[in-house]
C-alpha cells in the first residue's frame, strides 16, 4: 500500500529533525514494514522542460530524428526515436546525469553525452514510462507537456508538483491493522511514534436534503452490519482538479472522474471503501441481499460472474447493482450523463467479502480493505467527508435525501484491566506506569487508573480484530516502547534430562555411515508421486493417500515407499554420473495404518521414516552386490545383526532372481533388489539399478544390541586357507553357517574370493576363505588344527558336494 | 698392555671417522670388536697377567671397549643418515598428481548439515529435539494455534488437504477433522506441550508444505525449525536472548539482531526477527537487498489461547515460540539462488556440500 508523506502531513506535523528514512525505519520497527521509499523529486533530477525548436531527419537512420531543443540554460542537439516529435512541442528532457528507464523497461540507466549513428546527442526526450510517470506498457509516445505553463529549463518535478515522498507498506504486514489502510490511521500511528500532535478528523455534518426518498433494506445484518447512504443532485461529472489527481496517482490509483475520484480519495484517506451509484439508474430503494443461485452480474470491468447463495449483493430491489464490498455493476455506476448520485458507505463482513472475492477470483482495493475487518464507525466519517469534498468540487451539488444509517447492533466497547507489573513481567522490562499510560493514550486507548490497575478501553478502530485481550495491549506497549529497548536475557531452567529420540539418533548414524563411510550422497525429494510412476513400478495408486488439491501438474499421491523417489533420482542423474550412489531418509504415508492421535479423538495415518538407497554404476552388471555391502555396513555400524534371504515373491519392479529380504534379528525389516531390466528401460534408465528400502522407525525401535568387551586371546591364533568348488546356486550364508558348526575351535571364517569362469566347470563356483582357529586354554598344535580342517573338508564334501581345490 | 689398549682406541676413532658406508662400518666393527677381533685378542693376553695387574688392565680394557662402542654408535647414525638422504632424493613423488580411482566421499544434504548444527546448539542449551507427523490434523495445524476455520490460511489455495479429509476447508461449519500436509512446524507446539508439560524447552525441525506454485523463490516443500519455551516468568526479553544466542552461533558473537512487530495468530506479541547481513555487515548488499538486514527469525510470545489448548494456565505460565526458516538459512549460508535445487535430487548440486 502506498502512503504519501504530504497527505500524512495534513494530519500530523512530524518533527523537522526527522528524516524520511528515519520515519520509514520507525514505522518498520514499531508498526508495519516499509518496503521501500520513493522520493519523487529525486527520481526526476536533471529532467527539465524543453522546447523543441526544430526537427530534421537523421542523415544515416530512417527511424531517428535530430531535434534542436531549448533546455533553458542552453540550446542542445538531441537524437530522438519518437514518432510524434514536432517543432514547437514542449517535452520532458533528461539531461546528462539523469536516470531513466530505457523504453520503460529494466533497470534505470544514466543519460550521458553520446553520439548516435554519428550525430551528437546531449540528452533524451522522454516518454511517460521512461521517467516513471506511467506504468502502461508500450506507452512509447513522447510525453507532450503542451498544457503546462512553464518555461524551458524548469525542473519537471516542479512542473508536475511531484515533490512528495511515497512510502510503500508491505501488504501482508497490514493483515491485522485495518486501521492503517488509510492515511488518517497511518497519521495517528506516526503521531504516537514521534510524540507529535494528531489533528482531529471532523468533516462537516451532512444536512438533510430533499428530493429523493431514499430507503435501504438490509436482509442479512451479519454480512452487512452497517449500511449508510445519501443522495446528492446537481452533479456535473467531469475531470478532478490536479491536486486530487496527483494524490490519487501518488497512491497508485487512476483518476476517473470527479465523483469516482471522491470515493477513492476518501478510501485512501480513511481506509473506508465507498461506492457511488447513478441515482437515476439505481432508483431510491436499495436492498442488500444474498445472491440467488446462479444469479449473474456484469461488473464495471465488463466481466460477467455467476454468483451463489454465499455472496452478498446491493440491488435496486430486484436486479443486482454491485457485489457488496467487491465491485460495482456495469451500468449502475457514474457516467458522463449522471446528475444525481447515491454515495454508499457500508461495513461488510470480512469473511464473507474474502470468500466472495476468492471464489470469483476478483480482487479490488475495496475487497482488500473489507477483508481485514474495518471499523463500522468509519462509515459515517467517510460519508461526511465524501459529501464535503463533492460539494467543494461541484459547488452546485446538494444533498438530496436524508442520511440513511442501517446500524442495528453497534458493537460494545471492550475494556481490559492490567497493571504495569504484569506488563513488565511479560516483557522482562521496567517500564514506568506513567509511560504505560502515555503510550496507550497516544494510540487512542482510553485509560482510567484505579489504585495500581489500569482499565483500558480499546478504540473502535483497533477493536474489530487486533486488540481484545491483555496480551494484545501488552504488545501495543512493547512495540511503541521499542523492541530494541528491551534488553536480552536468557531464561533459567531446572535441569531436566531431555527425552531421547531413538529414530533421530539412528538416522544420524545412518547418515554418517552412508555419506562419509560409503560415499553415497543424501537426497531430499518430494513426498508426492505421480500415478504413472506408481503404475510403472507396479504399485497400486488406489492404496495410496491422495491430495485433494494437488498443484496443477504435480504429483497427487503421497509416497508410501521411497522406491519411486529413488528411481527418479537415478533417472535424473544417470546420464551425467557414471556412478549414482544416493540415499534418502524421509517419512512415508500409509492410509490404512494408524499413527499419532489427531487431537480430536481420532487417529492420523501412520507415517514411519523409511531409509532408501539406490546404487547404479556404468558397467556394473550386478549392482546389488555393492548395495548389499552398503546395507550391511550401515546396519553393522548402527549395531545390528543383518542377514539376507532370497525373496520368494519379489515385487513387480524387482528382478525375479535378484531380490532379497533384509532380516534384522531374524525378522524382515526391508527389501533389497535389482530393478527388472525392462522396468528400468521403461523409465529410460539404460543400465542396472539396485534399490534397497528399510523401515527406519521400526529398526530404531529395536534398540542397539549392547557391545560387550571380549578378552584379548592369551594364545596365538592358527590360520589356514581353504578353497573348493560347489554348485553355483549354493547360498554363501548357509555354507558359512555349516562351516562354523563343523569346528568348535573356528573363530573366524573370512570368505575372500568367489570365482566363476575359466578353469571352473560350468554351473560351479570356486570359493576361497581364510579360517582362524583359537583356543582359550593353550597354543594349538599343528596336528590339532589339521584335524579341524579335515572335519571341515569332510563336511563340505558330504553336505555340499564340494570338491577341494588344494 | 695398557698402552696397547689406548693405542687400539685411538686407532679405531681415527678409522671410524673416515668410514662412509654401512658395509665398511660393519667390517671395522668385526675387526675391532669381533670374536676374533683386535680387542678380544688383547683381552685373551690379559689372562696371563698377575691378579693385581689384571684388575687394573681390565678396567682400562672396559673403558676402551665402551669408548669404541660409543664411537661406533655415533658413526652408525652418521652413516645411516647419509644413506637415507641419498634414498630420499631418489624417492621423489609428484604430490600434485591426482589420486586415480579414488572413491569419492559422499555428502549430507545441506539442510541436514545446518539442521544438525542447530540441533547441537539447542541441545547444548538444554532443549529437547522433537519430531511430529507431516500429515497433520487441521486441529493441530490450525485450530489449536488460534487459527479459526474462517481464517485465510486454511484456504485450499494455501494448504494441501487430503482427499476425503478436507474437513473444515471443504464444508463450512463442519465438525469433521481435516487432514492437511502441515504448513509449518508450529503444528507441533500443542502436541509438545501436551506430551511434555511445563517447563518445556524443545525444538522441532522438519519438512513443511504449502500449496503454491514453485519458482526460484517459492517451493511447495520446505524445512523449518520450530522452537517452544514455556515456563513461569518467561518473557519477551528471554526470547530476545535466545534469538541472540542463535545469531551469535550462526554468524559469530556480537551479530546484531533486530525485532519488529509482525502478526501471526498464535503469538502475541508477534515478531519479525532479522539478523544483520553477514555478508555486508549491515552496509547493504545484493544478499540483503540493500537493507543490511536478513529476515530469518519469526516468533513471538505464545498466545494464551494456544496455551489453553495445551491445558496450560496462561495466568501462571508464559512462553515463546519461533519458527526459523531452515531452508532460508541454508540458502543464505551457501548463497543458493534457486530454492528448487534443494529437493531436486540433482547430484551436480548436492555433491557441492
Amino acid at each position: 500500500m502506498l502512503i504519501s508523506k504530504k497527505w500524512l502531513q495534513e494530519f500530523v506535523a512530524t518533527p523537522k529533525s526527522l528524516t524520511d528514512t528515519e520515519l520509514a525505519q520507525k514505522i518498520t520497527l514499531s508498526t508495519v514494514e516499509v518496503e521501500s521509499m520513493k522520493d519523487q523529486a529525486a527520481a526526476l533530477e536533471q529532467i527539465v522542460v524543453g522546447m523543441i525548436k526544430s526537427v530534421s531527419a537523421h542523415p544515416s537512420a530512417d527511424k531517428l530524428r535530430i531535434c534542436h531543443v531549448d533546455v533553458g540554460t542552453r540550446k542542445t542537439q538531441i537524437v530522438c526515436g519518437g514518432t510524434n516529435v514536432t517543432s514547437g512541442m514542449k517535452v520532458a528532457v533528461a539531461l546528462p546525469g539523469a536516470w531513466v528507464k530505457w523504453h520503460g523497461e529494466g533497470e534505470l540507466v544514466e543519460i550521458k553525452k553520446t553520439k548516435l549513428r554519428g550525430e551528437d546527442s546531449e540528452g533524451m526526450i522522454c516518454s511517460s514510462n521512461e521517467i516513471g510517470l506511467s506504468q502502461t506498457e508500450g506507452d512509447h509516445e513522447i510525453r507532450d507537456l503542451g498544457n503546462v505553463d512553464a518555461k524551458a529549463g524548469t525542473p519537471l518535478a516542479t512542473v508536475l508538483g511531484l515533490d512528495d515522498v511515497i512510502f510503500d507498506i508491505e501488504h501482508k504486514s497490514l493483515t491485522n491493522r485495518p486501521d492503517l489502510m488509510g492515511h488518517y490511521g497511518m497519521a495517528r500511528e506516526v503521531a504516537a511514534l514521534t510524540k507529535s500532535k494528531l489533528k482531529s478528523y471532523e468533516p462537516k455534518k451532512i444536512p438533510v436534503g430533499k428530493g429523493i426518498g431514499l430507503s435501504v433494506k438490509v436482509e442479512d445484518e451479519e454480512a452487512c452490519p452497517r449500511y449508510m447512504a445519501v443522495a446528492m443532485d446537481g452533479i456535473v461529472v467531469g475531470a478532478s482538479p490536479e491536486w486530487i489527481k496527483r494524490r490519487l496517482e501518488a497512491c497508485g490509483v487512476r483518476s476517473i472522474n470527479n465523483v469516482v475520484d471522491v470515493t477513492n480519495y476518501v478510501m485512501l484517506e480513511l481506509g473506508q471503501p465507498m461506492h457511488a451509484f447513478d441515482a437515476d439508474i439505481l432508483g431510491d430503494k436499495i436492498a442488500v441481499r444474498a445472491a440467488y443461485p446462479k444469479e449473474k452480474i456484469t461488473t464495471l470491468a465488463e466481466k460477467t460472474y455467476q454468483l451463489d447463495l454465499s455472496m452478498l449483493l446491493i440491488t435496486d430491489g430486484q436486479k443486482p447493482m454491485a457485489i457488496a464490498g467487491v465491485m460495482g455493476g456495469e451500468g449502475s455506476g457514474v457516467s458522463e450523463k449522471t446528475t444525481r448520485i447515491i454515495f454508499e458507505s457500508a461495513n461488510f463482513n470480512p469473511v464473507s467479502v474474502r470468500k466472495t472475492s476468492t471464489k470469483l477470483a476478483l480482487r479490488s482495493e475495496s475487497s482488500a480493505r473489507f477483508e481485514k475487518s474495518l471499523d463500522p464507525n468509519l462509515c459515517e466519517l467517510a460519508l461526511r467527508r465524501a459529501v464535503e469534498l463533492m460539494s467543494e468540487l461541484n459547488p452546485g451539488a446538494r444533498v438530496a435525501s436524508k442520511v440513511i444509517d442501517e446500524y442495528p447492533r453497534p458493537p460494545k466497547s471492550i475494556t481490559v484491566s492490567l497493571t504495569a507489573d504484569l506488563v513488565n513481567e511479560r516483557l522482562g522490562t521496567e517500564i514506568p506506569a506513567k509511560d504505560v499510560e502515555d503510550i496507550l493514550t497516544r494510540l487512542g486507548f482510553e485509560v482510567r487508573m484505579k489504585k495500581e490497575v489500569f482499565a483500558v478501553t480499546i478504540p473502535s478502530w483497533r477493536a474489530t480484530k487486533d486488540v481484545s485481550i491483555v496480551e494484545d495491549v501488552v504488545e501495543e506497549i512493547a512495540r511503541i516502547w521499542g523492541y530494541d529497548q528491551i534488553e536480552s536475557s536468557l531464561p533459567s531452567f531446572s535441569i531436566k534430562p531431555p527425552v531421547q529420540d531413538p529414530v533421530r539418533d539412528f538416522a544420524r548414524r545412518v547418515r554418517k555411515t552412508m555419506s562419509l563411510g560409503l560415499g553415497a550422497t543424501e537426497v531430499y525429494r518430494y513426498a508426492f508421486v505421480s500415478p504413472e510412476m506408481l503404475q510403472t513400478l507396479g504399485f497400486d495408486p488406489g492404496d495410496h493417500l491422495k491430495l485433494a488439491n494437488p498443484l496443477a501438474e504435480d504429483r497427487p499421491y503421497l509416497c508410501q515407499s521411497l522406491v519411486p523417489n529413488l528411481f527418479d533420482t537415478v533417472i535424473i542423474n544417470h546420464r551425467a554420473f557414471p556412478v549414482v550412489s544416493v540415499f534418502e531418509i524421509d517419512r512415508v504415508f500409509f492410509g490404512k495404518l494408524k499413527g499419532d492421535e489427531d487431537g480430536q479423538g481420532g487417529m492420523l495415518p501412520a507415517q514411519p521414516y523409511h531409509f532408501g538407497i539406490a546404487y547404479s554404476a556404468q558397467g556394473d552388471e550386478s549392482p546389488i552386490v555393492e548395495l548389499r555391502r552398503q546395507v550391511e555396513t550401515t546396519l553393522h555400524i548402527a549395531g545390528f545383526d543383518v542377514t539376507f534371504r532370497e525373496m520368494e515373491e519379489p515385487g513387480a519392479w524387482m528382478h525375479p532372481s535378484r531380490a532379497a529380504e533384509i532380516l534384522v534379528n531374524g525378522k524382515k525389516h526391508g527389501v533389497l533388489a535389482e530393478a527388472r531390466p525392462d522396468v528400468a528401460q521403461a523409465l529410460g534408465i539404460d543400465r542396472r539399478v539396485a534399490i534397497a528400502e528399510l523401515n527406519l522407525s521400526m529398526l530404531a525401535a529395536l534398540g542397539r544390541a549392547p557391545s560387550v568387551f571380549s578378552p584379548i586371546p592369551p594364545y596365538p591364533d592358527a590360520k589356514r586357507d581353504i578353497a573348493f568348488t560347489v554348485a553355483e546356486r549354493t547360498p554363501a550364508e548357509g555354507l558359512e553357517k555349516a562351516v562354523r558348526k563343523a569346528s568348535a575351535l573356528l573363530v573366524e571364517y573370512d570368505l575372500f574370493d568367489i570365482y566363476r569362469g575359466k578353469g571352473i566347470e560350468e554351473g560351479q563356483k570356486s570359493m576361497a576363505a581364510h579360517i582362524t582357529f583359537r583356543s582359550l586354554e593353550k597354543t594349538l598344535e599343528a596336528q590339532e588344527v589339521d584335524e579341524e580342517m579335515r572335519k571341515i573338508r569332510q563336511m563340505l564334501e558330504k553336505e555340499f558336494g564340494a570338491t577341494m581345490r588344494s | 698392555m695398557k698402552g696397547q689398549l689406548e693405542q687400539l682406541k685411538k686407532e679405531f676413532v681415527e678409522l671410524v671417522d673416515k668410514v662412509a658406508s654401512r658395509e665398511a662400518l660393519e667390517e671395522l666393527k668385526t675387526q675391532f670388536l669381533g670374536r676374533k677381533g683386535k680387542l678380544s685378542g688383547l683381552m685373551k693376553e690379559m689372562a696371563s697377567l698377575a691378579d693385581g695387574e689384571r684388575k687394573l688392565v681390565g678396567a682400562v680394557a672396559n673403558e676402551v671397549k665402551e669408548a669404541i662402542e660409543a664411537a661406533f654408535g655415533e658413526a652408525e647414525q652418521k652413516v645411516s643418515k647419509a644413506s637415507w638422504s641419498a634414498t630420499a632424493a631418489k624417492e621423489w613423488i609428484d604430490v600434485t598428481e591426482p589420486t586415480f580411482h579414488a572413491r569419492p566421499h559422499g555428502t549430507l544434504h545441506p539442510v541436514t548439515q545446518v539442521q544438525q548444527e542447530l540441533e547441537e546448539l539447542f541441545t547444548s542449551m538444554g532443549f529437547m529435539v522433537l519430531d511430529g507427523p507431516e500429515l497433520e490434523s487441521d486441529y493441530y495445524n490450525f485450530t489449536a494455534l488460534n487459527i479459526p476455520p474462517s481464517h485465510p490460511a486454511r484456504d485450499m489455495q494455501d494448504t494441501f488437504y487430503i482427499e476425503g479429509k478436507t474437513g473444515a476447508a471443504g464444508k463450512a461449519g463442519s465438525e469433521e477433522t481435516g487432514w492437511v500436509m502441515r504448513t509449518h512446524t508450529s503444528s507441533f507446539q500443542v502436541r509438545a506441550m501436551r506430551e511434555h508439560g511445563v517447563p518445556l524447552r524443545a525444538i522441532v525441525p522438519g519438512r513443511c508444505f504449502r500449496n503454491e506454485a514453485t519458482d526460484a523463490r517459492h517451493e511447495h516443500t520446505f524445512h523449518q525449525l520450530e522452537g517452544v519455551v514455556v515456563g513461569e516468568g518467561i518473557s519477551f526479553a528471554h526470547m530476545k536472548g535466545v534469538f541472540q544466542a542463535v545469531a551469535d552461533h550462526l554468524y559469530g558473537k556480537g551479530t546484531k539482531i533486530r525485532l519488529s512487530p509482525k502478526f501471526y495468530p498464535f503469538v502475541e506479541p508477534g515478531v519479525r526477527g532479522e539478523l544483520e547481513c553477514f555478508l555486508c555487515k549491515g552496509k547493504g548488499c545484493r544478499v540483503c537487498k540493500q537493507s543490511g538486514w536478513l529476515e530469518a527469525m519469526p516468533g513471538g510470545m505464545i498466545h494464551p489461547n494456544v496455551l489453553r489448548q495445551a491445558g496450560i494456565d496462561p495466568e501462571k505460565y508464559s512462553g515463546f515460540a519461533f519458527g526459523f526458516g531452515l531452508t532460508r538459512l541454508v540458502m543464505l549460508k551457501y548463497g543458493i539462488d534457486d530454492i528448487r535445487h534443494l529437493e531436486s535430487g540433482d547430484l551436480r548440486f548436492l555433491n557441492q556440500f
